[in-house]
């Protein structure tokens, strides 16, 4: 046998040598330069990640009872590329849905791989469409925001989008504690995109967002609802307000607004309902604010229970003509007689006596130009003249509640503070949160200061008893109850700043006088009977006498009138 | 130099320098009896066998078992997700059902109406009579 020439086996040597080395550098290349890029690439071929979105909290009324909720949904979309008959398709698809035919055939017949028929669909809603297995027709898992009881409270609590983000009220207020921590799940799938059984499986789980306990108690809100409507409706008015709240705590009861609207289908409404006046909006008091004149004269000592005026039917201050509702010759009046017949020439009498200092610390104690701090959002801080600018004509008008602003949750914060013995409290919406470990997590007491002294929060509440019992608030008296407030009817301006024949009329009040539990204030926009004591003081004798039922209030003994000297 | 050219060359004698190789000794048996290479018992080859066999038969039972627990696994995760729904479902139901518009009503509908009046009644403690 011969031998083969050797420069050949060196060759085919060489040949071989360089062949192993390229497949090994390639190799190397492979498993270790590019292996993360390979290693991605195949995981991404067999492992999917699916979102696990974190369940919202719950909005709970303070007995507990839902006010919001959330509830498993479906996002209905199509896929019209795989579509293979949009009309049919619409046709068993739109009544289930309850929309048009021709909105879901558009849908199915649009352009591109994916277009949403409908989404947040109830559960039963998106089974009975799975069931009927079209093509083309895919379904996503969502959360869908749900409040049972509809338009209760809805301006408090707001909305959530179709996205699950808050957008108003508390909603809003509360996003992040309520909205939670989304999760997500990585599995292994198949080629045809199904998982495979024991394959590898990574959750991460959400974080269930926590959630809101309200001061609010939905019975009462529900009620004062109901009487504010029949109350516009009845007085052909524009809209209306009702704040019911608990003086010791500042505990908020109830806050209404009409026009209301159903958080359910807030898409469908008015944007301008979504508006929580009591908090957002302001309005001149008008006459409501004379109880702050009295509790500045009785404070600094400008004027004692027993001082008398000589009020006149008018008054002339810097060339403007001050007058009382009704027209009337002079008369002697006690401070209790301004207060309870709602003298605006008695009121500007005592404030000249006060003093512009005087009047704008009281002001200023009692909180307005201030917001209240109770935590929602877009909350109004009122409007107040600044104090160099205080002219006679100003000190005139604001002791009757004219050029100044405030919102009605301002207005019932003054009023409780009277009820509580002079001793402002911060109002609260809410009472607690409660963890997604169960844990609750009481919210800290509204914070409190001093306004007036305990003795001038008790003659004012006599004062205010006064105007229940032989005053304007006559409308106001509940049998067995003795009720404190007070009537007021202002003016409106218009868009220029000046007064047109609109008003507001109004009743703030609190009871049992002697030891008060519930503070109410209605507030009626635009009533065809523009007096308070006539529009509102009956609402709040509805509202107050459900209050006694839904929170046990007993009765009390009575306060003594303040002195006077007009006839009873 | 060819193979024919070779052939033709003259055959001398060998010079007596070049030196002939020694002769092989001759082969004769080893004086140690041969060993004969190990082989397994049959009981060795059994156990061989039937350790491989349960291997095999476990590792697949094991396989197995992963498997059907996945599926189980999946089938309890599709329960609960059931179960979840229906909870919300109910939970819904008894929300939308305890509305106080609903309530309203429906006490509308049985004939009752506000009270006029609030009475609060205290009932006198009672005194203990005795036994």
């Amino acid at each position: 046998m011969t031998r083969p020439p050797v420069q050949r086996l060196i060759a085919l040597l060489v040949v071989a040598i360089v062949a192993m080395g390229g497949i090994v550098v390639r190799l190397a290349l492979l498993q270790v330069r590019e292996s993360g890029t390979y290693a991605e690439l195949g995981s991404t071929q067999r492992v999917r990640t699916e979102p696990l979105p974190a369940v919202r909290g719950d909005i709970l009324d303070r007995d507990g009872v839902p006010m919001a909720l959330t509830l498993g949904a479906s996002d209905v979309y199509a896929n019209p590329a795989l579509v293979t008959d949009p009309l049919g398709e619409a046709e068993q698809i739109a009544p289930i849905l309850g929309v048009p035919t021709r909105t879901v055939r558009e849908d199915l017949a649009s352009t591109g791989t994916f277009a949403y028929v409908q989404r947040q669909v109830d559960a039963s809603v998106a089974a009975q469409l799975e069931d009927l297995h079209l093509p083309g027709i895919g379904f996503l898992p969502v959360a869908k925001r749900y409040y049972p009881a509809g338009p209760v409270a809805s301006q408090v609590l707001g909305f959530v989008n179709v996205d699950g983000v808050g957008t108003t009220g508390l909603e809003r207020q509360y996003d992040p504690q309520m909205a939670g921590l989304a999760g997500e799940r990585t599995i292994e799938v198949s080629a045809q995109g199904q998982e495979i059984a024991g394959g590898k499986q990574v959750v991460s789980q959400p974080q269930e967002g926590s959630d809101v306990v309200l001061t609010i108690d939905r019975d009462l809100q529900f009620q004062s609802q109901q009487y504010l409507r029949a109350a516009v409706l009845s007085n052909d008015a524009k809209g209306g307000t009702i704040v019911v709240m608990d003086p010791r705590t500042g505990d908020i009861y109830a806050m209404a607004t009409y026009p209301w609207f159903d958080p359910n289908a807030f898409a469908s409404s008015d944007p301008s309902r979504f508006v929580n006046r009591a908090v957002t909006d302001t309005w001149e008091p008008g006459s409501v604010n004379k109880t702050i004149t009295a509790a500045a004269a009785l404070e600094t000592g400008s004027v004692t229970p027993t001082d008398t005026f000589h009020v006149p039917g008018t008054r002339q201050v810097d060339g403007y003509t001050i007058h009382d509702a009704e027209p009337h010759g002079v008369e002697t009046m006690t401070l209790g007689d301004i207060i309870a017949h709602s003298s605006n020439v008695g009121a500007s009498l005592v404030a000249d006596r006060i003093g512009n200092e005087g009047m704008q610390q009281m002001f200023a104690r009692f909180g307005f130009g201030s917001p209240t701090g109770v935590g929602f959002p877009g909350e109004a801080a009122g409007l107040m003249p600044a104090p160099d600018q205080w002219t006679a004509l100003t000190r005139a008008t604001v002791s009757f509640g004219a050029g100044v602003a405030v919102t009605p949750l301002q207005m019932a914060s003054v009023y409780a503070t009277i009820a509580n013995g002079g001793t402002w409290v911060q109002p609260r919406l809410v009472d607690a949160t409660i963890g997604a470990d169960g844990v609750r997590h009481d919210a800290p007491a509204g914070a409190t200061h001093r306004v007036v002294r305990r003795s001038t929060a008790r003659m004012l509440t006599r004062m205010l008893a006064y105007v229940v019992q032989d005053g304007t608030g006559v409308g106001a008296q509940i049998a067995g109850y003795q009720v404190a407030g007070k009537t007021g009817t202002a003016k409106k301006v218009d868009e220029a700043g000046r007064y047109v024949h609109r008003y507001v009329a109004s009743f703030i009040g609190f009871l049992p006088a002697r030891s008060p539990r519930v503070v109410v204030a209605v507030i009626i926009d635009e009533p065809a009977t523009v007096y308070g004591g006539i529009a509102a003081a009956p609402v709040f004798q509805q509202v107050a006498r459900y209050a006694i039922q839904r929170l046990g209030i007993e009765p009390a003994r009575s306060v003594p009138l303040p002195p006077h000297d007009l006839a009873i | 130099m060819s193979a024919a050219a070779r052939s033709l060359a003259p055959r001398t004698a060998p010079t007596p320098s070049r030196r002939l190789p020694a002769a092989r000794p001759p082969i004769s048996p080893s004086p140690y009896p041969r060993r004969r290479a190990r082989r397994g018992t049959p009981a060795f080859w059994s156990l061989t066998a039937v350790l491989i066999t349960g291997l095999v038969v476990g590792i697949v039972s094991l396989s197995a078992l992963a498997v059907q627990a996945g599926f189980r696994s999946d089938d309890l995760r599709d329960q609960v997700a059931g179960l979840q729904q229906q909870q919300q479902v109910l939970r819904e139901q008894v929300a939308a059902a305890s509305a106080p518009s609903r309530v309203m009503r429906w006490a509308r509908g049985e004939g009752m109406v506000m009270p006029d009046r609030v009475v609060i009644l205290r009932i006198p403690a009672g005194q203990d009579a005795g036994a």
